[in-house]
């Protein structure tokens, strides 16, 4: 009888390790971009971060300038959640917060995924996130903490879209 | 007493009430609508210059701040310098204006709109009134009141770790002399200490400030010379001699983010001459003051201490309680605040905050030890709604001999 229970826990834990990971594997992941040719090549994630938090960071010689997609979109609330570590209330107060201290406003937002693409790849400095399928020949993708979007360790994701 | 707890639990259950309905509303993000052609983007229709020299935001943002209070105020002892009171109040309306420039020369102005003198109580323990007859509507009765200035500067980005300011600002220190605007105060007002301005609140002059980055670290920087402290330093140097200031900053990736701060200023005040008869107030002033925050998560600790040492000039010292002359001496304080900033019921931060204040000057209540307690409510990331409960104890060297209770709560918005 305890070998049946133990045996009904281990496999409940299992389904739900397997559930877990499938949730995981379905997010989507998204790509710290910048224009093809730039010298930027990868990024810390601090670095990531303070960017786009109002801080201005350079790298290579660049001032990094961020964009971010529209706020009701996955791809800004995952970036947020995954790489800022911030809900969208959070980012909100955020910057409602920094202006009250009289400090330097938010990234601009861009109205779509277009827009990224086309505004990262022109604009120079330009940095922004694109989903691995909205990825075009003229961005480049950037590591972060020197870790490739394609390494399974890239922890960078869109929201998952809601129902 | 009854009024007051009547109050807290209306808000209270409005609040669990709307926080409710609030959570069947979707939150979560939704998928992008549908992209324009993918033709290629003009950068100009976004407000972009391809050469680069357009990143920058360049209109010009007017927005501000705004707070309504509810308080009852009751002294545990009769005094006959002041009373119990219960009283809503329009608290703060403050207007920013803000431009960049150029991408390195920014400007700021903060004006805050008060109903004062209007209602402040006099000396004698009358109340002020400002009242004048509007030629403009019958000649009837209107009351007038003041603006402040709070801060009105321009700034240049010298290097990318050195920027030059150079106005009215706010003295760089602590946290809540610079965080100043009630959205961004955890609770409805600001520790007691911070308001008696153990260093100047504002200051006329230059601030040479920066951050670098250091790994993962954040260091920051300011060096301030101004016209120092007096009544009237916005426009005069009332002693030719300007004050010095200076702060360092870290901010550090430990299981959150930590910061910490060291302040310094050093100056001397030279108080107006208001009267044939009686002298100014002359003193030199050192301070310094330490600061810490913590967050971890939903988790919000922090505190500042100020310590200030005065010198007073002979033949210029103020009068003490007991009609002779002051004496040199310190003033000190320091206040612990911990919150927790919880996901639901409003983003509710249950908060508690201890201070004590031991001034040169006994002032209202002498040495302080106040214990406060409240909920600060987020609801929307442009409204707080807070309620708070306070006991101060004084140690009777002061000019009133009691204890006060003070309950509040306040609305505070960001348009």
């Amino acid at each position: 009888m305890p070998t049946r229970t133990l045996l009904l826990v281990v496999c409940s834990l299992l389904a739900l390790l397997a559930g877990a990971h499938a949730a995981s594997a379905g997010r989507q992941k998204l790509v710290v971009v910048v224009a093809k040719g730039s010298p930027v090549t990868s990024i810390s994630l601090t670095d990531l971060k303070r960017s786009f938090l109002g801080d201005r960071v350079t790298v290579h010689d660049q001032v990094l300038v961020p964009f971010n997609t529209n706020p009701r979109t996955p791809e800004r609330a995952g970036f947020d959640r995954s790489a800022l570590g911030m809900s969208p209330d959070d980012v909100g107060r955020f910057w409602i917060d920094r202006k009250v201290r009289g400090q330097s406003g938010a990234p601009r937002d861009l109205p779509s995924v277009v827009y990224m693409a086309k505004v990262v790849a022109k604009f120079p400095g330009a940095i922004g996130y694109l989903a691995v399928d909205a990825l075009t020949p003229d961005v480049q993708p950037v590591q972060v903490d020197g870790v490739a979007y394609t390494d399974p360790a890239y922890t960078i994701s869109m929201e998952s879209a809601a129902p | 007493m009854h009024r007051q707890v009547s109050l807290v639990a209306i808000v209270g259950l409005a609040a669990t009430r709307l926080a409710a309905a609030q959570s069947v509303a979707p939150s979560s993000p939704v998928p992008a609508p549908a992209p324009p052609p993918a033709a290629d983007v003009d950068l100009a229709t976004l407000g972009l210059d391809p050469s680069g020299g357009g990143s920058f935001d360049d209109k010009l943002n007017v927005y501000g701040f705004a707070d309504f209070t509810w308080s009852n105020t009751h002294f545990t002892h009769p005094t006959p310098y002041a009373h119990d009171t219960t009283t809503f109040a329009l608290t703060n309306l403050n207007v920013y204006v803000a431009k960049n420039l150029t991408p390195r020369w920014r400007t700021l102005a903060e004006v805050s709109f008060n109903y004062v003198p209007n209602g402040s109580t006099n000396a004698d323990g009358t109340t002020f009134v400002t009242s004048a007859s509007d030629i403009t509507d019958f000649s009837r009765t209107t009351q007038w009141g003041t603006i402040a200035i709070e801060r009105a500067y321009i700034e240049y980005d010298l290097t990318p770790h050195l920027t030059l300011r150079a106005g009215h600002w706010l003295t760089p220190y602590g946290i809540w002399n610079t965080d100043h605007g009630s959205p961004v105060i955890i609770g409805t007002y600001r520790p007691y200490l911070i308001g008696e301005q153990l260093f100047p609140e504002h200051q006329t002059g230059l601030d040479a400030y920066g951050t670098t980055p250091v790994g993962d670290y954040k260091l920051g920087y300011h060096a301030t010379i101004s016209n120092g402290r007096s009544e009237t330093e916005i426009v005069a140097d009332t002693d030719r001699r300007p004050a010095f200031g200076g702060r360092l900053e870290l901010e550090a990736p430990w299981a959150g983010t930590l910061k910490l701060g060291a302040s310094g200023y050093f100056g001397r005040s030279t108080g107006a001459t208001t009267s044939a008869t009686v002298a100014p107030e002359i003193f030199e002033e050192r301070a310094y003051a330490i600061d810490a925050q913590w967050d971890h998560g939903g988790l919000h600790l922090q505190g500042e201490a100020i310590h200030r040492h005065k010198d007073y000039t002979d033949g210029h010292r103020p009068l003490t309680l007991a009609g002779l002359p002051q004496v040199d001496g310190d003033d000190l304080g320091m206040y612990a605040l911990a919150g927790y900033r919880f996901t639901r019921l409003w983003n509710v931060m249950p908060f508690a905050y201890y201070e004590d204040y031991r001034p040169l000057v006994p002032g209202v209540l002498g040495d302080i030890k106040a214990v406060n307690a409240g909920l600060n409510f987020r609801p929307l990331a442009t409204v707080v709604l807070k309620v708070q409960g306070a006991y101060a104890h004084g140690d009777n060297s002061g000019l009133l001999h009691t204890n006060v209770v003070l309950l509040t709560t306040q609305a505070a918005w960001v348009f």
